[in-house]
């Protein structure tokens, strides 16, 4: 039975689940990770610390082996696949919010910007590509900040600018670092500038160009002397029914770069932010 | 005449050229953007393990490993594992 929680939350829930987890945190004291829990909730075997990023995969099926041996034979679980974040860049949800799909990276390539030291060239040199694993996120906007991205006027050559206070909210994707501890909050803005253009207008529906610049520093856990600065530029479209009067897609590319202040030694980064009105379908899938 | 002629041809030619570069630049522009876009966004394969049909509520895993007589696979993360993570 797979289920995956935040340790912030489950261990301070008064719920059942909060009740099973600190018995399982009693039984293998390990921060986070990875516990196999018979139905009665005796611990079966667990997984914390990795022996390398090489072996992480086969010493989890480890575990899962050891779990099995310890429990005995089931035969395989038949289940429908499902979405349990079937909002995120999907749909609106009740009340008017929609939770925008974020895609973060670390990238190489793309072309050194001007300023960079000859030492450095490298990790621009070549056509832009991953560098690592992506960090993926999600950002939920209320109904009214939502509606600040739709188009003032449906004439071509309109354009707005996003609100400050909602551009903001967009500087999570400047660092591509999953620790949350790493992320810049909306306060951590030097800068935040969204702007739209409507650019055509056809078959009911506007088609808008997005731009924006933003610039970040936040300090890790609050120490002013582990400072991160992110910044970055945008691109993008979107697209707004006019019968409809909503939004139907929005795509939104970074691209930038993150490191130390004031540090020559700064990284290419690229996010993408996405979102699309309609619901994803369920496939009927069947997983084991 | 056939110098007018051959200028009203190349008028035409060229209008319509300019009036479909005019329409396919916004598409060229999102084309361009969606394969910026396609270069940071996760393969298939590393989005693999979405496909598992994750509970994202313990005591929710503990009532169905109960009824379906099978162990619980817990993972816990410092953040939503789904999510930033």
């Amino acid at each position: 039975m797979p289920v995956a929680v935040n340790l912030y939350k489950v261990r301070a829930a008064e719920d059942a689940g909060g009740e099973l987890f600190r018995s399982v945190q009693r039984q293998k004291d390990q921060y986070q990770g990875i516990w196999i829990v018979s139905p009665q909730g005796k611990v079966l075997a667990a997984h914390h610390d990795i022996k390398s990023h090489e072996t992480w995969t086969q010493e989890v099926l480890g575990t899962m082996d050891a779990a099995a041996r310890t429990f005995g034979p089931r035969p395989p679980r038949q289940v429908k696949a499902t979405n349990p974040l079937a909002f995120r860049g999907r749909g609106v949800q009740p009340g008017g919010h929609v939770c925008l799909a974020i895609y973060a990276r670390q990238m190489l390539g793309g072309g050194a910007p001007a300023g960079v030291p000859d030492s450095r060239a490298w990790i621009w040199d070549g056509p832009l590509r991953p560098d690592g694993p992506v960090v993926i996120d999600s950002l939920t906007l209320d109904a009214e900040q939502w509606a600040t991205l739709a188009p003032p006027k449906a004439e071509v050559g309109t354009t707005w600018s996003v609100p400050e206070a909602v551009a903001r909210h967009f500087c999570r994707v400047l660092i591509p670092s999953s620790d949350q501890s790493a992320m810049p909050r909306p306060e951590d803005a030097k800068r935040a500038r969204l702007t739209g253009t409507v650019e055509a207008v056809e078959d009911g529906r506007a088609r808008i160009r997005l731009a924006g610049v933003w610039e970040a520093v936040h300090l890790i856990q609050e120490n002013a002397t582990r400072p991160l600065r992110g910044a970055a530029t945008a691109d993008g479209y979107a697209v707004y029914d006019l019968k409809l009067q909503a939004m139907q897609s929005v795509l939104l590319v970074f691209s930038g770069t993150h490191g130390r202040p004031n540090d020559e030694a700064e990284s290419p980064t690229g996010a993408v932010v996405e979102w699309r009105r309609e619901r994803c379908v369920a496939t009927g899938t069947r997983v084991r | 005449m056939n110098l007018v002629r051959r200028s009203l041809t190349w008028i035409v030619v060229l209008s319509a050229c300019l009036v479909a570069a005019a329409a396919e630049k916004p598409a060229a522009f999102r084309d361009a953007l969606e394969k910026r876009a396609a270069v940071i966004k996760p393969s298939a394969e590393e989005l693999r393990w979405q496909r598992i049909p994750w509970l994202l509520d313990l005591a929710e895993g503990e009532r169905l490993a109960r009824q379906e007589d099978r162990p619980i696979f817990l993972w816990v993360t410092g953040d939503d594992p789904l999510e930033r993570c």
